[in-house]
């Protein structure tokens, strides 16, 4: 702690003597790439809790910013590429909390400065994660060519071919954007290739803290979006089962999401309580944070399909009777 | 051209095949870059869902065989108006018709078209008042149906991933 203090503390009283001489000693280090990395991992873990919201975005970019106000203090080429490579990391937070809360024309704007960003810092774990969020937004905007586009350009990154785990998230990444687009041989064939590839990782290497949503509990919670979406709500039922009984308790957000997809799968198999049931629980499990938007977007899914299938009116007024109040947006 | 001279024609739950892809068309010209918002993409359920209640009225005005703005709703379920939790006691006369969407093309904006195909909706129904939702970010348009005799009762977002909207309501006929 004083240690730190001291650092901080000389870097600023020199900076204005230290700024104009070239060729001046850098003035920042490794420990200031650690400190930044810390507050990316504190967001991480605020993301996996709540879900995207504006305190999220605006600390991330202030993250950035704070990272790329250190490249101006005169650092070597190789803590250059880790500060952009960590600014690209902010700037992608940011943008994932903006897609997270359905905010589209923010998030697409933040992708392309993280991308801008991931670029300069030659980082191709950066540039997958941007990609992968790419493919996520598409899909939001109703562009279902460019979701498939955007997951291959994230297959297409060089860390896929050193590690087989990010390799299995473009994979099924990809398998979404194809059952959203209505095609259920590549979806089925690029789940196939993500299985395959996760088998091939090594779960315990050290990766970014963002990735640690993915694993074997995340590729079952994908394959059951995929299985509702090509029509297969009996094996999106099962996934749902699995993912639920693997994502670990933090990822609450990605646990509600998991819940609410189960409730969708349960409903167009016409189990209809048991549906209403498990959508109800997902307002257990967000209680007291406001809900992100792409969470809405689900639940308002289930309760339009849930007027649509329900056999007696009266029970879909029910459901969305007792629930309203909830939803409604502060 | 003006809105005087358009084509206005009405539609029930038996045309619904027949003007669905015309009321998709016009709302996705109308919202223009708000389609990108996953809630606007949802449109195709909510005319399917409307267009489905037996008692369905729609209007759509024509430039020549171009469909430009539609309006339509459907009578409320007595009980369930959106007005209902919002009015202490409830209005004695109480039939309500729900207005529930209006769209007009880019192009015909600022054209009188939305007041043309509202009034050609609402004139001439069997009930004793209109309710509507309007967006609450949208203050202009909340103006506009205060201009044509409706007030603000109350709000509410029907659907998790719907905006927060103001609930509006006029007594029919409305005021000229």
């Amino acid at each position: 702690m004083r240690r730190r203090n001291f650092l901080t503390a000389a870097s600023g009283t020199t900076v204005a003597v230290a700024g104009p001489f070239v060729g001046a000693p850098p003035q920042v280090g490794t420990s200031d790439v650690l400190r930044l990395r810390q507050g990316l991992d504190a967001l991480m873990a605020l993301d996996d809790t709540r879900g995207g919201h504006e305190g999220l975005e605006r600390a991330a970019l202030v993250g950035a910013s704070e990272a790329l106000a250190k490249q101006k203090l005169g650092a070597t080429q190789r803590i250059r590429l880790r500060l952009y490579s960590v600014a690209a990391d902010y700037a992608a937070t940011a943008a994932w909390s903006a897609l997270d809360a359905r905010q589209c024309d923010r998030a697409y704007a933040l992708l392309g400065k993280a991308l801008h960003l991931a670029g300069l810092a030659q980082d191709p774990v950066a540039e997958l994660r941007i990609w992968n969020s790419y493919a996520m937004l598409a899909h939001q905007r109703g562009e279902r060519t460019e979701a498939i586009d955007s997951a291959q350009a994230a297959f297409a990154t060089a860390i896929t071919k050193r590690d087989p785990l990010f390799a299995s998230l473009a994979h099924a990444r990809t398998a979404v954007s194809h059952s959203n687009a209505g095609d259920r041989q590549a979806a089925i064939r690029s789940l196939g290739f993500a299985q395959e590839a996760l088998n091939k990782a090594d779960l315990q290497d050290p990766r970014p803290s963002w990735m640690a949503f993915y694993g074997p509990a995340e590729l079952t919670a994908m394959t059951a979006i995929v299985c509702d979406r090509i029509g297969d709500s009996t094996e999106a039922e099962a996934a749902s089962h699995k993912a639920l009984g693997a994502i670990p308790e933090q990822f609450r957000r990605n646990r509600a999401l998991a819940t609410a997809r189960l409730a969708l799968a349960q409903l167009h198999q016409r189990d209809i309580d048991q549906a209403c049931a498990t959508a109800s629980s997902v307002f257990e499990l967000m209680k007291g944070s406001p809900m992100p938007g792409r969470m809405r977007s689900l639940l308002g899914d289930y309760y339009r399909d849930l007027i649509t299938l329900a056999p007696d009116a009266a029970l879909a007024r029910e459901w969305g009777d007792r629930y309203r109040a909830e939803w409604r947006r502060a | 051209m003006s809105a005087a001279d358009l084509d206005i024609r009405r539609y029930g739950h038996d045309d619904l095949a027949q003007i669905r892809q015309a009321l998709i068309d016009v709302h996705a010209d109308a919202y223009g870059d708000a389609m990108k918002d996953e809630f606007n993409q949802r449109f195709p359920w909510f005319v399917d869902h409307w267009g489905g209640h037996p008692d369905f009225a729609c209007v759509i005005a024509f430039d020549g065989k171009e469909p430009v703005a539609f309006a339509y709703g459907a009578p409320a379920k007595p009980g369930r108006e959106w007005w209902r939790e919002h009015l202490t006691p409830a209005p004695e006369k109480s039939r309500t018709f729900s207005f529930s969407e209006l769209a007009v093309r880019t192009t015909w904006r600022k054209t009188g078209t939305a007041e043309r195909v509202s009034r050609a909706l609402l004139d001439g129904r069997g009930e004793d008042l209109v309710v509507l939702l309007v967006d609450l970010e949208h203050p202009k348009v909340q103006h506009t149906y205060e201009a044509w005799g409706f007030r603000q009762v109350g709000d509410r977002q029907p659907f998790p991933d719907s905006p927060v909207y103001a609930v509006m309501l006029a007594e029919l006929p409305l005021s000229s």
